[in-house]
């Protein structure tokens, strides 16, 4: 794809920008466990991961400024919440330690298989991108794997932790899977492993097998998202932790910092 | 025929370096324990006030640099405590032990993380201030008779001088900034100045520093470092155009020697020792939150491990 077309570019930018935001979302929420982590290896860890994360989506956002959208931190400091499409669960909260694990890894499982599939779509920028990424990634999916395992086998109460967590998160997958953008976003390539049902099948599977070898429930395969998959117009929650990302460039916008 | 204290000190006054597994005095090994773990304890606190801003930081260099900086303050708590585990493993004690004292009142921590840091501009002053004033102090204890300690501080002072450099980057940038960029610097540099001026200790050395400086573990007093930081960041506040909140400070000019305003030595005294800071309490339960409230993940950590050596598997 050396000249990609004009409605080939409005996918592309459609695919990218719901991985930046979503990696964006993951390394921001990430840099909230900094020094609260059971130990202090751990929090060496989760910092270097969320740290990984968050220069992901800086290189996705660039990606995005070659295809005509502003600059990374533009995209990041005064994009309108509108504008956003992360999935819900990127966002989301977390005081549970559980929680965050279980979200993790089933993150890391999907971000394995999207990868995968986007790098089915002839675009050298983002063939490279995802190329660099995978590098780091291959280690965050093998690291909350560990701790999955970890905390599965760790005794009956970190196991009904473990219960827990996946029963909350379970509600919260759904649009992880999905683009964001118009279908086109994903059909104009010969790739039906972008298909939001291809990825979701991938992501079971994986998941399924992974808990019935740690002896934990699976809840059933993730329900298909609404039309509404990573909107967040109506959104209460987005607004205000982008105000708060926001507070300190907003002294002074065209301001040096 | 010297004893085996006189034969160690001797030892130490010719230049000899210590190894842990070399024999040690009961009075030097406690005082290395004493030195090693407030400061390991010290860099794990430090995490909690720059943490605050991390999600606030205004540009993504400078979020994902703050984030890298505070990683390296937490590993160098991990590598810090792994030195006083060793040493504090003949009374039995280790990590777990470790960690609870700061929460049980039984470490001190340094007098600058139980303060506020109440804007951007703060989280920069502590890389540019608090940063530069670990280097002088850790530049000396490069010397240090433990071998052990002196090896792990060369990494550590090449990684605090990334930080210094990273908050003169942010102070820079807030000096050459707008009307509020500039007074939320002044205000911050007012706020840690004095803090700055207790951090080194007394004038006076207490008689665990006194013994630190005979057994060779420290190799400058308290007044001397003080000097050397503000001799350092005199000029450079200056050159920013701020003001130092001292209007006293001025330098003799036949010793060369800094005067200096006294901090409030008896508050920052009761800060640090009754864990009495504005910001304590809330340091600590972050603390507490993480140690105490995730215990149950490193008890599955240890329950995990050991099942899957019983079982001779694979997690």
């Amino acid at each position: 794809m050396k000249h990609p077309t004009t409605i080939q570019i409005t996918a592309l930018k459609s695919l990218i920008l719901a991985m930046a935001d979503d990696e964006w979302m993951m390394g921001d929420r990430g840099a909230t466990w900094l020094a609260l982590t059971p130990d202090l290896e751990e929090d060496l860890a989760m910092s270097s991961i969320s740290q990984d994360e968050i220069g992901h989506a800086a290189l996705l956002y660039t990606l995005l400024e070659e295809l005509g959208e502003p600059g990374a931190d533009t995209m990041v400091y005064e994009r309108g919440p509108e504008n956003w499409h992360h999935a819900v669960i990127a966002q989301h909260p977390t005081h549970s330690w559980a929680e965050w694990v279980v979200r993790r890894y089933c993150y890391e499982v999907f971000d394995d298989i999207r990868r995968k599939a986007l790098a089915r779509i002839p675009y050298p920028p983002l063939i490279a991108s995802l190329k660099k990424m995978d590098a780091e990634e291959s280690y965050h999916l093998l690291h909350f794997r560990s701790l999955m395992s970890m905390l599965a086998r760790g005794g009956p109460l970190s196991r009904s932790y473990v219960d827990t967590a996946i029963l909350a998160d379970w509600p919260l997958l759904a649009d992880l899977f999905e683009w964001g953008g118009r279908d086109e976003a994903w059909v104009l390539w010969d790739a039906g492993q972008l298909a939001p049902s291809a990825m979701r099948s991938a992501f079971d599977l994986v998941v399924q097998r992974d808990l019935i070898a740690w002896e934990l429930e699976w809840p059933g395969p993730v329900r298909v998202a609404d039309r509404a998959a990573r909107h967040h117009d109506n959104s209460k929650t987005l607004p205000e932790l982008l105000q708060h990302m926001r507070e300190v460039r907003h002294i002074a916008l065209a301001g040096n910092w | 025929m010297k004893n085996s204290l006189e034969a160690f000190v001797d030892r130490i006054e010719l230049g000899e370096k210590v190894e842990a597994t070399d024999w040690m005095p009961d009075e030097y090994r406690m005082l290395l324990i004493k030195q090693i773990h407030m400061h390991g304890i010290s860099e794990v606190m430090g995490a909690y006030p720059e943490r605050e801003w991390v999600s606030r930081a205004p540009t993504i260099q400078r979020k994902l640099a703050l984030n890298a900086k505070i990683q390296d303050e937490i590993g160098h708590g991990q590598m810090l405590l792994r030195l006083a585990e060793d040493l504090s493993s003949v009374y039995g004690r280790g990590r777990e032990d470790l960690m609870n004292d700061v929460l049980e009142g039984r470490v001190k921590f340094h007098n600058v993380f139980h303060l506020e840091a109440p804007t951007w501009a703060d989280a920069g002053v502590i890389g540019f201030l608090v940063d530069g004033g670990a280097i002088i102090t850790q530049a000396m204890l490069l010397n240090s008779s433990y071998a052990p300690y002196a090896r792990m501080l060369k990494r550590i002072v090449a990684e605090e001088s990334f930080h210094m450099q990273l908050g003169e980057s942010e102070v820079l940038a807030l000096a050459s900034g707008n009307d509020a960029q500039r007074q939320m610097l002044q205000e911050a540099i007012s706020r840690w100045w004095p803090a700055m001026m207790f951090f080194f200790g007394p004038r006076t050395m207490g008689p665990s520093a006194q013994r630190m400086m005979y057994f060779r573990i420290r190799t400058l007093d308290n007044e001397e470092l003080r000097q050397r930081f503000i001799n350092r960041y005199v000029p450079r506040i200056r050159a920013l155009g701020m003001t130092i909140p001292d209007s006293d400070l001025r330098q003799d000019p036949s010793s060369g020697r800094w005067i200096y305003t006294d901090p409030d030595w008896d508050w920052f005294s009761r800060v640090v020792h009754n864990n009495d800071g504005p910001m304590s309490g809330a340091r600590l339960a972050l603390r507490r939150q993480a140690h105490d409230g995730l215990s149950w993940a490193r008890q599955a950590n240890l329950y995990a491990t050991s099942e899957q050596s019983r079982q001779g598997g694979v997690l």
